[in-house]
Protein backbone atom coordinates (compact mmCIF):
# COMPACT_ATOMS: atom_id res chain seq x y z
CA UNK A 1 0.00 0.00 0.00
CA UNK A 2 1.61 3.36 -1.23
CA UNK A 3 1.47 6.21 1.65
CA UNK A 4 2.60 9.14 1.47
CA UNK A 5 3.39 11.65 4.30
CA UNK A 6 2.71 15.43 3.31
CA UNK A 7 4.79 18.28 5.04
CA UNK A 8 2.94 20.66 6.73
CA UNK A 9 4.34 23.80 4.48
CA UNK A 10 2.54 22.11 1.42
CA UNK A 11 -0.53 22.30 2.88
CA UNK A 12 -0.13 25.72 3.42
CA UNK A 13 0.86 26.38 0.08
CA UNK A 14 -2.29 24.69 -1.21
CA UNK A 15 -4.52 26.38 1.26
CA UNK A 16 -3.60 29.58 0.66
CA UNK A 17 -3.58 31.18 -2.59
CA UNK A 18 -0.94 34.22 -1.84
CA UNK A 19 1.82 31.87 -1.44
CA UNK A 20 4.22 31.28 -3.87
CA UNK A 21 3.89 27.78 -4.07
CA UNK A 22 0.35 27.78 -4.54
CA UNK A 23 -0.12 26.65 -8.11
CA UNK A 24 2.59 24.10 -8.60
CA UNK A 25 1.17 22.60 -4.92
CA UNK A 26 -2.30 22.54 -6.14
CA UNK A 27 -1.16 20.67 -9.32
CA UNK A 28 1.30 18.13 -7.64
CA UNK A 29 -1.72 17.54 -4.95
CA UNK A 30 -4.15 16.23 -7.81
CA UNK A 31 -1.40 13.95 -9.06
CA UNK A 32 -0.61 12.85 -5.14
CA UNK A 33 -4.26 11.76 -5.25
CA UNK A 34 -3.77 9.40 -8.16
CA UNK A 35 -0.53 8.11 -6.91
CA UNK A 36 -0.65 7.15 -3.47
CA UNK A 37 -3.86 5.35 -1.71
CA UNK A 38 -3.23 7.24 1.63
CA UNK A 39 -1.93 10.49 2.75
CA UNK A 40 -0.71 11.11 5.50
CA UNK A 41 0.31 14.46 7.51
CA UNK A 42 1.00 15.59 11.37
CA UNK A 43 -1.02 16.67 13.64
CA UNK A 44 0.70 19.81 14.16
CA UNK A 45 -1.18 21.10 11.35
CA UNK A 46 -4.73 21.20 12.62
CA UNK A 47 -3.55 24.04 15.05
CA UNK A 48 -2.06 26.34 12.68
CA UNK A 49 -4.69 25.81 10.24
CA UNK A 50 -7.32 26.58 12.86
CA UNK A 51 -4.97 29.94 13.92
CA UNK A 52 -5.10 31.07 10.59
CA UNK A 53 -8.86 30.69 9.85
CA UNK A 54 -9.37 32.38 13.04
CA UNK A 55 -7.45 35.47 12.37
CA UNK A 56 -8.89 35.34 8.80
CA UNK A 57 -12.46 35.16 10.53
CA UNK A 58 -13.43 31.94 8.72
CA UNK A 59 -16.78 30.60 9.96
CA UNK A 60 -15.91 28.25 12.29
CA UNK A 61 -18.49 25.77 10.74
CA UNK A 62 -16.15 26.01 7.51
CA UNK A 63 -13.37 25.14 10.11
CA UNK A 64 -15.33 22.47 11.16
CA UNK A 65 -16.18 20.60 7.81
CA UNK A 66 -12.17 21.06 7.09
CA UNK A 67 -11.51 19.04 9.45
CA UNK A 68 -13.70 16.23 8.98
CA UNK A 69 -12.46 15.78 5.42
CA UNK A 70 -8.98 16.41 6.81
CA UNK A 71 -9.57 13.44 9.39
CA UNK A 72 -11.89 10.98 7.24
CA UNK A 73 -9.11 11.33 4.24
CA UNK A 74 -5.77 11.76 5.57
CA UNK A 75 -4.16 9.52 8.40
CA UNK A 76 -3.18 12.02 11.21
CA UNK A 77 -0.27 11.07 12.92
CA UNK A 78 1.15 12.28 15.95
CA UNK A 79 4.90 12.66 17.56
CA UNK A 80 4.95 10.87 20.90
CA UNK A 81 5.54 7.24 19.18
CA UNK A 82 8.94 8.60 17.37
CA UNK A 83 9.61 11.52 20.00
CA UNK A 84 12.72 9.14 21.58
CA UNK A 85 14.19 8.67 17.66
CA UNK A 86 13.96 11.80 17.04
CA UNK A 87 15.73 13.12 20.15
CA UNK A 88 18.50 10.26 19.36
CA UNK A 89 18.90 11.64 15.69
CA UNK A 90 19.17 15.86 17.00
CA UNK A 91 21.17 14.51 19.76
CA UNK A 92 23.52 12.67 17.27
CA UNK A 93 23.59 15.60 14.49
CA UNK A 94 24.40 18.59 17.87
CA UNK A 95 27.35 16.04 18.68
CA UNK A 96 28.64 16.40 15.03
CA UNK A 97 27.98 19.83 15.33
CA UNK A 98 25.15 19.54 12.43
CA UNK A 99 22.56 22.11 12.24
CA UNK A 100 19.15 20.44 12.66
CA UNK A 101 15.47 21.54 12.84
CA UNK A 102 13.71 19.66 15.31
CA UNK A 103 9.94 19.98 13.73
CA UNK A 104 11.36 18.31 10.41
CA UNK A 105 13.32 15.14 12.32
CA UNK A 106 9.93 14.76 13.60
CA UNK A 107 7.87 14.74 10.88
CA UNK A 108 10.72 12.61 9.31
CA UNK A 109 10.60 10.20 11.27
CA UNK A 110 6.76 9.77 11.71
CA UNK A 111 6.38 9.22 7.97
CA UNK A 112 9.22 6.34 8.46
CA UNK A 113 7.56 4.98 11.80
CA UNK A 114 3.79 4.88 9.44
CA UNK A 115 5.75 3.05 6.48
CA UNK A 116 5.30 5.99 4.20
CA UNK A 117 6.76 5.21 1.05
CA UNK A 118 7.71 8.78 0.37
CA UNK A 119 8.01 12.45 2.22
CA UNK A 120 6.28 15.45 -0.14
CA UNK A 121 8.41 18.74 0.71
CA UNK A 122 10.32 22.04 -0.95
CA UNK A 123 11.85 22.14 2.77
CA UNK A 124 15.63 22.96 1.84
CA UNK A 125 16.65 21.97 5.62
CA UNK A 126 15.01 18.13 4.73
CA UNK A 127 16.09 18.02 1.34
CA UNK A 128 20.04 19.08 1.70
CA UNK A 129 20.09 16.93 5.21
CA UNK A 130 21.25 13.93 5.14
CA UNK A 131 22.00 13.02 8.68
CA UNK A 132 17.80 11.99 8.73
CA UNK A 133 16.50 12.03 5.55
CA UNK A 134 18.48 9.05 4.48
CA UNK A 135 15.25 6.32 5.04
CA UNK A 136 12.91 7.44 2.89
CA UNK A 137 12.10 9.14 -0.91
CA UNK A 138 11.90 12.83 -0.97
CA UNK A 139 9.87 14.08 -3.75
CA UNK A 140 9.63 17.67 -4.31
CA UNK A 141 6.46 19.45 -6.21
CA UNK A 142 8.62 19.30 -9.04
CA UNK A 143 9.41 15.55 -9.62
CA UNK A 144 5.34 14.98 -9.90
CA UNK B 1 -26.68 -15.71 -10.12
CA UNK B 2 -25.52 -18.49 -7.01
CA UNK B 3 -24.03 -17.06 -3.81
CA UNK B 4 -22.59 -19.21 -1.32
CA UNK B 5 -19.94 -19.60 1.56
CA UNK B 6 -17.37 -22.03 1.23
CA UNK B 7 -14.18 -22.62 3.75
CA UNK B 8 -10.67 -21.57 2.31
CA UNK B 9 -9.69 -25.03 2.22
CA UNK B 10 -13.10 -26.47 0.13
CA UNK B 11 -12.39 -23.61 -1.96
CA UNK B 12 -8.40 -24.41 -2.94
CA UNK B 13 -9.32 -28.06 -3.21
CA UNK B 14 -12.52 -27.27 -6.02
CA UNK B 15 -14.71 -28.27 -3.80
CA UNK B 16 -17.21 -25.33 -3.91
CA UNK B 17 -18.99 -24.18 -7.00
CA UNK B 18 -21.01 -20.70 -7.09
CA UNK B 19 -20.91 -17.44 -9.04
CA UNK B 20 -20.04 -15.57 -5.69
CA UNK B 21 -18.34 -17.41 -2.71
CA UNK B 22 -17.92 -15.67 0.43
CA UNK B 23 -14.73 -17.63 2.02
CA UNK B 24 -14.76 -18.05 5.68
CA UNK B 25 -11.81 -18.80 7.74
CA UNK B 26 -13.04 -22.17 9.34
CA UNK B 27 -10.90 -21.85 12.17
CA UNK B 28 -12.42 -18.03 13.25
CA UNK B 29 -15.41 -18.36 11.50
CA UNK B 30 -14.65 -14.85 9.71
CA UNK B 31 -15.37 -13.72 6.52
CA UNK B 32 -12.19 -13.36 4.67
CA UNK B 33 -13.35 -11.89 1.29
CA UNK B 34 -14.95 -12.98 -1.79
CA UNK B 35 -14.67 -14.94 -5.07
CA UNK B 36 -16.28 -13.85 -8.17
CA UNK B 37 -16.68 -15.96 -10.97
CA UNK B 38 -15.68 -15.18 -14.88
CA UNK B 39 -19.48 -14.45 -15.32
CA UNK B 40 -19.37 -11.39 -13.18
CA UNK B 41 -15.59 -10.48 -12.60
CA UNK B 42 -16.03 -7.68 -15.34
CA UNK B 43 -18.83 -6.12 -13.47
CA UNK B 44 -17.71 -5.95 -10.09
CA UNK B 45 -14.28 -4.49 -11.59
CA UNK B 46 -16.20 -1.32 -13.33
CA UNK B 47 -18.21 -1.17 -9.97
CA UNK B 48 -14.70 -1.05 -8.01
CA UNK B 49 -12.30 1.22 -10.57
CA UNK B 50 -15.53 3.49 -10.43
CA UNK B 51 -15.31 3.46 -6.73
CA UNK B 52 -11.78 4.21 -6.42
CA UNK B 53 -11.85 7.01 -9.35
CA UNK B 54 -14.78 8.49 -6.62
CA UNK B 55 -12.40 8.11 -3.35
CA UNK B 56 -9.86 9.86 -5.38
CA UNK B 57 -12.21 12.94 -6.17
CA UNK B 58 -13.02 12.91 -2.54
CA UNK B 59 -9.34 12.96 -1.44
CA UNK B 60 -8.59 15.82 -3.86
CA UNK B 61 -11.82 17.61 -2.96
CA UNK B 62 -10.80 17.39 1.20
CA UNK B 63 -8.08 20.35 0.66
CA UNK B 64 -9.34 21.71 -2.51
CA UNK B 65 -13.24 22.44 -2.05
CA UNK B 66 -11.35 24.66 0.94
CA UNK B 67 -8.49 26.80 -0.92
CA UNK B 68 -9.13 30.21 -0.32
CA UNK B 69 -12.08 29.42 2.42
CA UNK B 70 -8.84 30.77 4.98
CA UNK B 71 -8.24 33.96 3.33
CA UNK B 72 -5.65 34.45 0.67
CA UNK B 73 -2.72 34.24 3.03
CA UNK B 74 -1.21 37.22 2.64
CA UNK B 75 0.34 37.56 5.82
CA UNK B 76 1.51 34.11 5.62
CA UNK B 77 2.93 34.23 1.99
CA UNK B 78 6.50 34.16 3.05
CA UNK B 79 6.53 32.34 6.42
CA UNK B 80 6.91 28.60 6.84
CA UNK B 81 4.62 26.32 9.10
CA UNK B 82 6.94 26.65 12.20
CA UNK B 83 7.46 30.96 11.59
CA UNK B 84 3.16 30.75 11.91
CA UNK B 85 3.24 28.47 15.02
CA UNK B 86 5.70 30.80 16.39
CA UNK B 87 3.80 33.87 15.28
CA UNK B 88 0.81 32.16 17.20
CA UNK B 89 2.60 32.68 20.48
CA UNK B 90 3.72 35.55 20.62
Amino acid sequence: MSKIFIDANILLDILLPARENHKKATEAYGIVCDTFETLVTSENIITTIEYIANKNGTDCKIIGNFFNNLTRHFEIVNFSSILDDALTIYKDACENNIKIDFEDVLQIESAIKHICTAFLTEDKGIIQNAHFNANIELLRLNDL
Amino acid sequence: MTIDSVSFRDFIRGEAEGDVLRLIDKKSKKEKGLFISNKYAKDVMEFLNRKAKEEKEQKKRALLDFVGKFGEGEAFKDVSHKEIKAKKYE
